[in-house]
């Protein structure tokens, strides 16, 4: 017999509970709201690069899993940001996606804040004498913010670790690709997607969906022997790889690619391929001549955003920028060869998972770290479970080293 | 409007291009563009506050593009792209003019819903003698475009 009963279907995988994971981890309500609380409201993200930010008094609108925050670049040069609320009547403050703005004025009742987030004008303050507020106890609500590498991670939590602890050194292997020059920004998209966030950030950590992408068929599966590609747990979910090749002259719409048309980034040959998954859910991505970042926000349990990012060398030519921006497109951009059918994936899965249809999915490949074992996937539950209190397998319980104290 | 151009040939000929992407017709778009054909999706991005290029093919890319298809996991359903009027540009060029045409497209699902998929421009460089497609550039205001597409706009 082959096909299964609704029995057989329903009851758990017969392997270890780190090996699967309960459909209901991407559908429902509590556990998202579990998420929000004991992953996204704690933990650091990359939300935007400096790049995004080059004068004094620039902005960059931040969605934080529905809560409007904003990065500013301060008279110091310092990258700041607050949630994007007034003080008064918590109406939002700025609007644009990007802009400069040397005052925030709410449009409401033109209260004003520098970009320190102070409050400096209140109109007709002098009728609030008597609750005795005034500019002093108005500012802004600031969100703790670091740079590293030119990425501007965040964090809510104003007691979480430094973020240096938090990365466990995953992001050591780009510090050349991502600092040894000044990089710049060249793609921003976005989209809402009909998925858990999680769903989609598997598509960055199942490396055995290589499979799915003619693409990586013909580019990447055959440069170099499986059991050489060392796959990196570095704790506390994060998880990558280095010293991959891709053979870009196996996939014929890239005719060019891998012939020296452009400078690649610090640190990397045009050849070199890299990538490290960092906890929650920020895939960065390097492949010689290009960087993509992809970060997803949760928006709801079967609801996610997710925004991506292209980064090349600042200031070099318009003709190698072309060059650079070819390269990403071929693989990423929402016309590209590789992330449609990634997007298309996360939303395949999230359908059959949404009324119970599909029951679990499975994380149980076993290559000793190498090639297209599941130790990422596994890696970001374990995690998840530490965070959430839960266990991946049975969220209807405590995971298993909280259940043990 | 120029007085070198017949307006109905040259809206006879962008609807067809946008009918042949349509109906997946790849060989026929590409009988109806030059040799020197060159496309381009360009979107105005307000977070980077300059212009993005998301698509940009030679005649030669363009047809690997299409020759690939067949092998990709390509989107489920239908693109209908829905020209409006187009405003013929007459730019001084010689052997050339210049067309506008806003267009929106529309996105017909397995399951029978249609929604937009994308607003956008269509800039087209059309050939006076030969009335062929030299070049289009889509202008592309919606910047989500959900799970994204293979096919050009």
């Amino acid at each position: 017999m082959t096909a299964r009963t609704a029995a057989e279907w329903t009851a758990p995988p017969r392997m270890p509970e780190t090996h699967y994971v309960a459909g209901d981890v991407y559908t429902d309500p509590e556990i998202h709201a579990a998420e929000i609380e004991g992953i996204f409201n704690r933990v650091w993200r990359p939300v935007c690069h400096i790049s995004e930010l080059p004068e004094t008094y620039d902005y960059r609108l931040i969605d934080h899993c529905g809560t409007p925050l904003f990065c500013i670049r301060g008279e110091d040069g310092v990258i700041r940001t607050f949630v994007n609320a007034c003080s008064h009547r918590g109406a939002k403050l700025l609007h644009e996606p990007a802009g400069n703005a040397p005052t925030i004025t709410c449009f409401y009742h033109r209260w004003t804040y520098d970009a320190g987030g102070a409050c400096t004008g209140i109109a007709r303050a002098a009728a609030y004498r008597d609750v005795g507020i005034g500019t002093a106890d108005m500012g802004l609500r600031q969100v703790r913010t670091e740079v590293l590498h030119g990425l501007v991670f965040i964090t809510m939590d104003d007691e979480a670790p430094p973020l240096e602890d938090f990365l466990c050194g995953a992001l050591d292997g780009f510090a050349a690709p991502l600092a040894g020059a000044p990089l710049e920004v060249f793609h921003y998209n976005r989209s809402v997607i009909d998925a858990n966030w999680k769903a989609w950030h598997e598509t960055n950590m199942d490396l055995y969906h290589e499979y799915m992408h003619v693409v990586l068929r013909k580019t990447q599966l055959k440069a170099m022997p499986m059991e050489a590609r060392q796959l990196h747990d570095y704790g506390n979910g994060h998880a990558g790889s280095g010293g991959l090749k891709a053979a870009y002259d196996g996939y014929q719409g890239f005719k060019g690619r891998g012939t020296g048309e452009v400078p690649p980034l610090p640190g990397m040959d045009e050849h070199a391929f890299q990538f490290v998954d960092l906890f929650p859910g920020t895939a960065i991505i390097a492949r010689g001549t290009v960087i993509r970042i992809d970060t997803v926000t949760p928006l709801g349990p079967d609801k996610a955003l997710v925004e991506m990012r292209g980064l090349g060398l600042a200031g070099e030519s318009d003709a190698d920028r072309a060059v650079r921006m070819r390269h990403h497109n071929q693989y990423w951009g929402p016309f590209g060869r590789n992330v449609p059918e990634d997007l298309f994936a996360a939303e395949a899965c999230d359908e059959a998972f949404r009324h119970g249809g599909a029951r679990y999915q499975i994380i149980a490949r076993e290559e000793q770290g190498t090639g297209q074992d599941d130790i990422i996937m596994r890696a970001f539950y374990r995690e998840w479970a530490a965070r959430t209190g839960l266990s991946p397998a049975a969220p209807g319980r405590a995971a298993a080293s909280q259940a043990a104290e | 409007m120029s007085g070198k151009v017949d307006p109905v040939a040259i809206q006879d000929l962008i609807s067809r291009t946008a009918l042949c992407l349509d109906d997946g017709d790849y060989a026929g778009f590409l009988a109806l563009c030059s040799a020197d054909f060159r496309y381009r999706v360009i979107v105005p991005s307000p977070e980077l506050r300059k212009d993005m290029i998301w698509l940009d093919h030679d005649r030669e890319g363009l047809e690997a593009l299409f020759e690939a298809l067949p092998e990709h996991l390509v989107r489920l359903g239908r693109l209908s792209r829905h020209l409006s009027p187009v405003l013929i540009q007459d730019d001084g060029m010689n052997d050339a003019v210049a067309v506008l045409s806003p267009v929106t497209v529309y996105d017909t699902r397995p399951d029978g819903r249609s929604a937009v998929f994308a607003v956008a421009r269509y800039h087209d460089t059309i050939g006076t003698k030969d009335h062929q497609l030299r070049a289009r550039t889509v202008f592309l205001l919606t910047r989500d475009i959900g799970t994204g597409s293979h096919v050009p706009l």
